[in-house]
């Protein structure tokens, strides 16, 4: 019943509003353009008590869409189970792809903000802000270029983005993060110390994971046999257990709380009754 | 120029990745010019790559194509939602931006019904385990003593844990106490085995930069480095 | 203060120097460790070999070249095994990177194992991560209508020049996932595409998030796991194709035993100056 509702209803927008061409395609742009200016400075216009609601209910709207997409009941439909807002799954993702795609732009944004005003006064580290530009630039100039895929320019620019990628951005991200193991050694070397029963228990724990997981560790207890009550005893068997009876189950007992936690926090942003620092900033 | 780059692209990419490798470790040593240089290069390239990656996978077929090639012009309406939130740097338009913050955070709050019982519906099920041993009868599997034992510790550390992180009221009895002590103490052991298993991580990224410096770019030269 | 307590003050650029020597020497020698494969790999490895090769496997690609030295090796240890198999399959991913990266390994691997891109795997690209429940939901109804082009622009309803998407409608023509990440993208994968039919996932992380993970092998929501750059060595065991991941065992233990021995070092240190202050109290 109501699946055939809304199946009309999108029936009745598809004969009402088909793709354009030309001309037409642009005064509609440009009509839509225009609107939302419009709105755009109507907006600016309402009582913050308004605006609040406003948030308040694109929040609800969006969330509802989901939450009735999987609470409705739905029927098998060429072997697919379906309900009246399943035909909307598709362009629902792909609408909020656009919008979290442009949401990504916001840290590219407020880099380019930072170091353009580095580099435009030419304040200290102004050729850092420029080494930034410049191969931001670059790498967005040689990965969005058009491809034909037999042309010598083609080549080139596969060439010289293949430089860019692998060479530079994959070393550098790969280093950059390779780095941590340095520090991670240097702070246990440091800090791991057998002060009290419970950093024992957790040092022990960790050698025998360390131990369980490389060869030189396996090595220790290689001369148990592999089968029987000994085997137990082996390191990897015992590393194994500990990740799969001790560990596991204390990861799912802080996972049960988490998502308990979580359920509760986006039912109170879903229904805008949230607080706290940034949900209670004016409007 | 561009053709002596095409030429020579293997070796160039090679020699850059090596300028880049070390150039990132020098700050080991101490902070330098070099590092900030390959830092700040770093940065950029990143995103450099988010801006193509968003254009070629998103922007340009859903966004792009679908108005300017296929004329379905309602696809605009995308457009003010996603610039609305560069407006959290206007001081006098910025609760627009809130909107489609909002939008977003609805989005993912309305998943979160499926999320949660496709994540936890599972798991819930399967921590009630058989905790007697038994014979295998019909879809049910034989249960060993080993097994049992196996799984009332899996169960009882569940139950402790939970325990420990029990914040709501005040506890007094003797018997809870207990066992969210008892909690503590596995989450000491399942915090050390995530820390045996993280200096695994990290190592295995350090590893891989030196078997590219060491086998890949040094085998080049040395054979037997390979 | 004594010897032993010096041993706690050693300087971070001489162990910074030790870690340096120690990998890099262990890099050297060629002949492989044995290896000794863990339950989780061998049940990743044998869903794979019992995949119906008439059905797609999706690579979940959400990692970058930040983790490259483990769920790059455990990718292209996988790929081997799909290649091998000539099973079918599709990369996506919610990672900038991770879709381009693996696309990469495999265009290597694909001449060897003459895979043809669009009749034996296909790319469908990067989306962004911040829909990446509303775009697994899509997805798993039909690959056509959720994720609408490959990552070189071609329609995925261009059965020319894509033909397996012919023959691959929605989830019930998926026979095996494989999750590769170091992030939680893991579980909206559990919850949004393995949850619908019980397919049998794959998964693997990052030594780090390995821990997190072993749940869902207990509850069945994954059928197998390779842990970190540990699990690819396994793994390239287990379908005999040792590459990188074997080549770095030796330093791996090495880099591991080195640690032990820091910290051992750290903590005689540490015992030491606590006996002398002990015995200093015990004098006043």
């Amino acid at each position: 019943m109501l699946r055939n509702m809304v199946d009309e209803i999108a029936a009745w927008f598809a004969r009402s509003f088909p793709p354009q061409k030309g001309l037409t395609l642009w005064l509609i742009l440009m009509g839509l353009i225009v609107a939302y200016v419009v709105i755009f400075f109507g907006l600016q216009l309402l009582k913050p008590r308004a605006r609040k609601s406003l948030i308040a209910v694109v929040t609800f709207l969006a969330g509802l869409f989901y939450a009735l997409e999987f609470f409705l009941p739905t029927e098998l439909i060429d072997g697919k189970e379906t309900n009246a807002l399943t035909r909307f799954l598709v362009p629902m993702s792909e609408f909020a792809q656009i919008v979290a795609v442009l949401a990504l732009g916001l840290g590219i944004y407020s880099l380019t903000m930072i170091h353009g005003k580095t580099l435009l006064r030419f304040r200290t580290g102004w050729f850092y802000s420029l080494t930034f530009f410049t191969f931001m630039i670059l790498m967005a100039t040689f990965g969005i270029m058009v491809e034909e895929p037999f042309s010598r320019e083609a080549q080139i620019n596969r060439d010289i983005r293949s430089i860019l990628f692998v060479g530079g951005l994959q070393a550098l991200e790969g280093t950059m993060f390779s780095i941590i193991a340095f520090y991670i050694v240097s702070a246990a070397y440091r800090a791991f110390r057998v002060r009290n029963a419970e950093a024992s228990l957790l040092m022990a724990a960790a050698f025998i994971v360390m131990l369980g997981q490389v060869y030189a560790g396996q090595f220790l207890t290689n001369w148990l046999p592999t089968e029987g009550a000994l085997s137990n005893l082996r390191i990897e068997t015992m590393s194994d257990w500990l990740l799969t009876r001790i560990n596991a189950p204390a990861v799912r007992a802080v996972g049960f709380g988490l998502g308990v936690g979580l359920l509760a926090t986006a039912l109170r942003i879903w229904l805008s009754l949230e607080r706290g620092s940034y949900f209670d900033r004016e409007v | 120029m561009l053709d002596f780059i095409s030429a020579n692209a293997g070796a160039i990419q090679m020699w850059v990745a090596v300028a880049c490798t070390l150039g990132i470790y020098s700050i080991l040593y101490k902070e330098n010019k070099i590092y900030r240089f390959f830092e700040h290069a770093f940065i950029g390239l990143a995103m450099g790559w988010t801006i193509r990656t968003a254009w070629v996978d998103v922007l340009y077929p859903n966004f792009y194509q679908r108005i300017f090639h296929e004329g379905r012009w309602w696809w605009i309406l995308a457009l003010p939602l996603g610039l609305m939130l560069y407006l959290i740097y206007s001081r006098k338009y910025n609760w627009m931006a809130r909107i489609s913050i909002g939008f977003l955070l609805g989005l993912s709050a309305g998943q979160t019904f499926q999320s949660f019982a496709g994540l936890y519906y599972k798991q819930i099920v399967t921590t009630f385990k058989p905790i007697v041993p038994q014979a295998a009868e019909g879809s049910m599997k034989a249960v060993t003593l080993s097994g049992a034992i196996n799984n009332l510790i899996f169960l009882a550390i569940i139950i402790c844990v939970m325990t420990y992180f029990f914040f709501s009221f005040e506890v007094k009895s003797k018997v809870v106490q207990k066992t969210a002590n008892t909690g503590r103490w596995v989450l000491m052991i399942a915090f050390g085995a995530i820390f045996g298993s993280t200096i695994m991580a990290r190592m295995a990224l350090f590893i891989s930069r030196m078997d590219f410096l060491i086998k890949q770019f040094g085998g080049t030269f040395v054979p037997w480095l390979k | 203060m004594s010897i032993l307590e010096k041993l706690q003050t050693i300087d971070r650029r001489i162990v910074y120097l030790l870690l340096f020597l120690s990998v890099g020497l262990a890099l050297i020698p060629r002949k492989p460790l044995p290896v000794i494969p863990s339950n989780q790999a061998r049940s990743a490895f044998e869903a794979i070999e019992n995949a119906p090769t008439d059905k797609l496997v999706i690579i979940g690609a959400d990692w970058s070249a930040s983790t490259r030295g483990e769920n790059g090796a455990q990718t292209i240890a996988i790929l081997h095994h799909l290649m091998k198999r000539r099973l079918p399959f599709a990369i996506m991913g919610f990672d900038p990177q991770g879709p381009e990266l693996v696309a990469a390994e495999a265009e290597k691997l694909a001449k060897r194992y003459n895979y043809q891109y669009g009749t034996d795997w296909i790319n469908w690209g990067f989306r962004p991560p911040g829909t990446i429940n509303a775009t697994l939901k899509a997805m798993v109804r039909g690959f056509q209508e959720g994720m609408k082009q490959d990552s070189k622009n071609i329609p995925l309803s261009d059965h020319v020049r894509l033909p397996m998407m012919a023959r691959f409608k929605d989830i019930n023509d998926v026979g095996v996932l494989v999750v590769v990440t170091p992030s939680q993208t893991f579980e909206s994968w559990v919850a949004f595409v393995q949850g619908i039919k019980g397919t049998p996932l794959v998964f693997c992380p990052t030594a780090v998030m390995a821990p997190e993970a072993y749940q869902y092998l207990d509850s069945g929501q994954m059928v197998g796991m390779l842990t970190g750059l540990k699990g690819a060595l396994e793994y390239e065991g287990l379908v005999k194709e040792p590459g990188r991941a074997t080549a770095q065992g030796l330093a791996l233990s090495v880099s591991h035993i080195l640690i032990i021995l820091l910290i051992v070092v750290g903590n005689l240190g540490y015992l030491a100056q606590k006996r002398r202050q002990k015995s200093q109290q015990g004098v006043g």
